[in-house]
């Protein structure tokens, strides 16, 4: 791996100054390779572990076999939790594009006092919402309002945590949009809320995909609000879901796990190989004046 | 069709700065009219106020008779076309000259068929479907305008159109906006700090200056009888000479030579005064003819079909435009011969007009009195 470092610059150096040099690479490498595998590993367990039938904690491939997805497919708990998942991702994401475009574009054109302080003390409290910080009131909160147990509570804790960064990101897209366009489109008659919807999300609309995918990604993936806000069984989540997977002796169902892991986290991938596709993660900058 | 009027208009921002300060005018129906001055001198806010995007602080409004002050842009018909053309970048050039009538829940066929009738006749036929990312400075322009007109306004609202074309399509471009205002006779309210721009485009030009009003009137008036010492070097595209002069029992003195001026009325018998002449009217002759400036040529200019000189006298530089060929060479010693009869005299402090006393108020005096037509004739070119 090293030897192309060795390149005509260093020939003309002494041999041990060489040698060093060819040390310190090689070093560097091993401990690169040793990080890479560290990471790779549990990547390699997650996409060879559900078609081995028997798998144990050791990555690799001795009894090729689909059978574990078919107890998945079979297991009405693992179905619906995915179907629930499904559920509060979108459903917060419109929860979140709706509300962040309509405040991001007041917020962006609206000039208040202490605006800009207002949605830096947001957004530092966007963490703790969803943290555990804030979860005994949350939890108070959620079950006054008689909201535990559904999934409509979970969306509405889960948007309000990620509603501040969306609303911050999102105002920066609008920022970019010039008056002009927004000011031509009212002398020819146009209200607030078309010009939003014809002149503004449209142009902002790489804006719209970043919050978007980064709601779904960030619900599919979250525990914690789902996992103390929900308890009947046919109401959890994925993420949840995957912590009973147990069997009466308390060990681990690791066909089962192993299958449904990879189910669970090939939605994420699809998302990310269309976004890659469409904008290619150049979601900045992408307004032309 | 519709005459707009405004009443003492003033716009205060909220930082206090005064951008308007009690601006009355009127404009007729059909007319072509410009707003003339400086950047900041408050015409585009006037425009803005006029198009409903702001608020005026004090004053009223109307369009067409009707008080439109408190009425928001959508409900004054008025079309207008930005500064930066405002297209819609995620539109066709077809939609983007259509929505205006999307807006106003035209059906879908009929506003295609409109935005085709009048891109085609702006000569965008072939561009209806490209994005306006992809059309140049002059079609992006033109696409503005075709949008506005397709808006079926009342009231055409121009903010500095062709500020951001090249030289040349600039000129394209306005005469394209005269010949269309030929056509359409809309209403148009035309805000530019070119000074060529408002007088080749308008019917009457605004000068304003510092959120007032310095002068109203049709072009030719405005170029050859500026109302004050700042229209006079704002209007021509080389400022005027200004001439320190005396009034001296009716007689005009310019650096102590008796000059063949005649002096206003209003100028009384003994005083100081500030005489102004457009260079274009100023001509070079070799020896000393009654009225004349001794001068040594500084600097020429070449302007293609004219030359531009500048000459040190004896109260100041003059500039002087003289045909290309006559050409003086730098250092020559020549007598500027200014068209005494075009000249314009100004109170020194205030810097306004002195008109003759009869004419005050009125239009402006007639180009000169017999008196001075004499000399003047002979000297002129």
């Amino acid at each position: 791996m090293s030897a192309p470092t060795a390149a005509s610059p260093i020939d003309q150096r002494p041999l041990r100054g060489v040698l060093a040099l060819f040390a310190s690479r090689a070093g560097f490498y091993a401990f690169a390779a040793l990080v890479a595998a560290f990471f790779a590993l549990p990547m390699a367990w997650l996409v060879l572990a559900p078609f081995e039938a028997h798998p144990t904690f050791v990555a690799g491939l001795v009894q090729p076999t689909l059978d574990n997805f078919a107890v998945v497919f079979k297991n009405p708990d693992a179905l619906a939790s995915l179907r629930n998942s499904l559920v509060l991702a979108v459903g917060t994401m419109a929860v979140v594009v709706v509300c962040a475009s309509l405040a991001a574009y007041a917020l962006s054109r609206v000039k208040l006092p202490g605006r800009d302080i207002t949605l830096y003390v947001l957004l530092l409290f966007s963490s703790v919402v969803t943290g555990s910080a804030a979860m005994v009131p949350i939890f108070v909160l959620v079950y006054d309002l008689h909201l535990i147990n559904t999934l409509e509570g979970v969306i509405l804790v889960l948007a309000g945590g990620t509603l501040p960064a969306s609303i911050f990101i999102l105002k920066d897209f609008m920022d970019s949009v010039p008056t002009s366009y927004e000011e031509s489109a009212r002398v020819f008659g146009a209200g607030p809320f078309r010009i939003l919807k014809d002149v503004v999300a449209p142009i902002v609309r790489p804006g719209l995909v970043v919050i978007a995918v980064w709601s779904i990604v960030t619900v599919w993936g979250s525990f914690l609000t789902p996992f103390i806000l929900l308890d009947k069984p046919s109401l959890l989540p994925a993420s949840v879901e995957i912590y009973s997977y147990y069997d009466v002796g308390g060990s681990a169902k690791l066909p089962l796990i192993a299958a449904f892991a990879l189910v669970y986290t090939l939605p994420v991938v699809v998302i990310y190989l269309i976004v890659q596709h469409r904008y290619g993660f150049r979601f900045f900058g992408g307004i032309k004046g | 069709m519709a005459s707009v009027s405004v009443e003492s208009l003033t716009k205060v921002f909220p930082n206090g700065v005064k951008a308007i300060d009690g601006v009355s005018l009127s404009v007729d129906d059909g007319e072509f009219f410009a707003l003339l001055g400086p950047s900041g001198c408050g015409k585009t806010t006037l425009l803005r106020i006029l198009a409903g995007l702001e608020a005026p602080s004090a004053g009223r409004i109307r369009i067409g008779g009707r008080d439109v002050t408190k009425v928001p842009p959508a409900g004054r018909n008025v079309a207008m076309v930005f500064q930066d053309y405002a297209l819609f970048p995620h539109m066709s050039v077809a939609d983007n000259i259509a929505y205006p009538l999307k807006v106003h829940r035209v059906e879908k066929s009929t506003r295609r068929r409109r935005a085709e009738e009048v891109g085609s006749g702006l000569g965008l036929a072939a561009l209806m479907d490209r994005r306006p990312g992809q059309l140049s400075g002059g079609q992006q322009q033109r696409a503005a305008l075709a949008r506005a007109m397709a808006a079926d306004a009342v009231l055409f609202l121009f903010d500095e159109p062709l500020s951001n074309l090249d030289a040349r399509l600039r000129m394209e471009a306005r005469t394209l906006l005269k010949r269309l205002h030929r056509e359409v006779r809309k209403t148009t309210v035309y805000v530019t700090h070119d000074q060529s721009e408002a007088l080749a485009l308008a019917d009457r030009i605004a000068v304003m200056d510092h959120g007032v009003l310095r002068q109203v009137g049709p072009p030719a008036e405005i170029f050859h009888h500026p109302g004050n010492l700042f229209v006079a070097g704002f209007i021509g595209s080389t400022p005027m000479n200004l001439l320190p002069a005396r009034v001296l029992d009716g007689q005009v003195v310019v650096a102590g030579e008796v000059v063949p001026a005649w002096a206003p009325a209003g100028a009384g018998t003994t005083r100081e005064v500030v005489l102004a002449v457009r260079p274009e009217y100023v001509d070079l002759v070799p020896e000393h003819l009654p009225g004349s400036l001794p001068a040594e040529v500084e600097v020429v200019e070449d302007l293609g079909t004219t030359h531009l000189v500048t000459l040190r006298g004896p109260e100041g530089a003059i500039q002087a435009v003289v045909p290309e060929t006559r050409a003086p060479t730098p250092g020559e010693r020549l007598f500027a011969v200014p068209d005494w009869s075009r000249a314009s005299f100004y109170e020194p402090d205030t810097g306004e007009r002195l008109r003759d006393v009869p004419a005050e108020g009125a239009e402006a005096p007639a180009i000169a009195s017999p008196g001075t037509l004499t000399l003047g004739s002979e000297t002129a070119r």
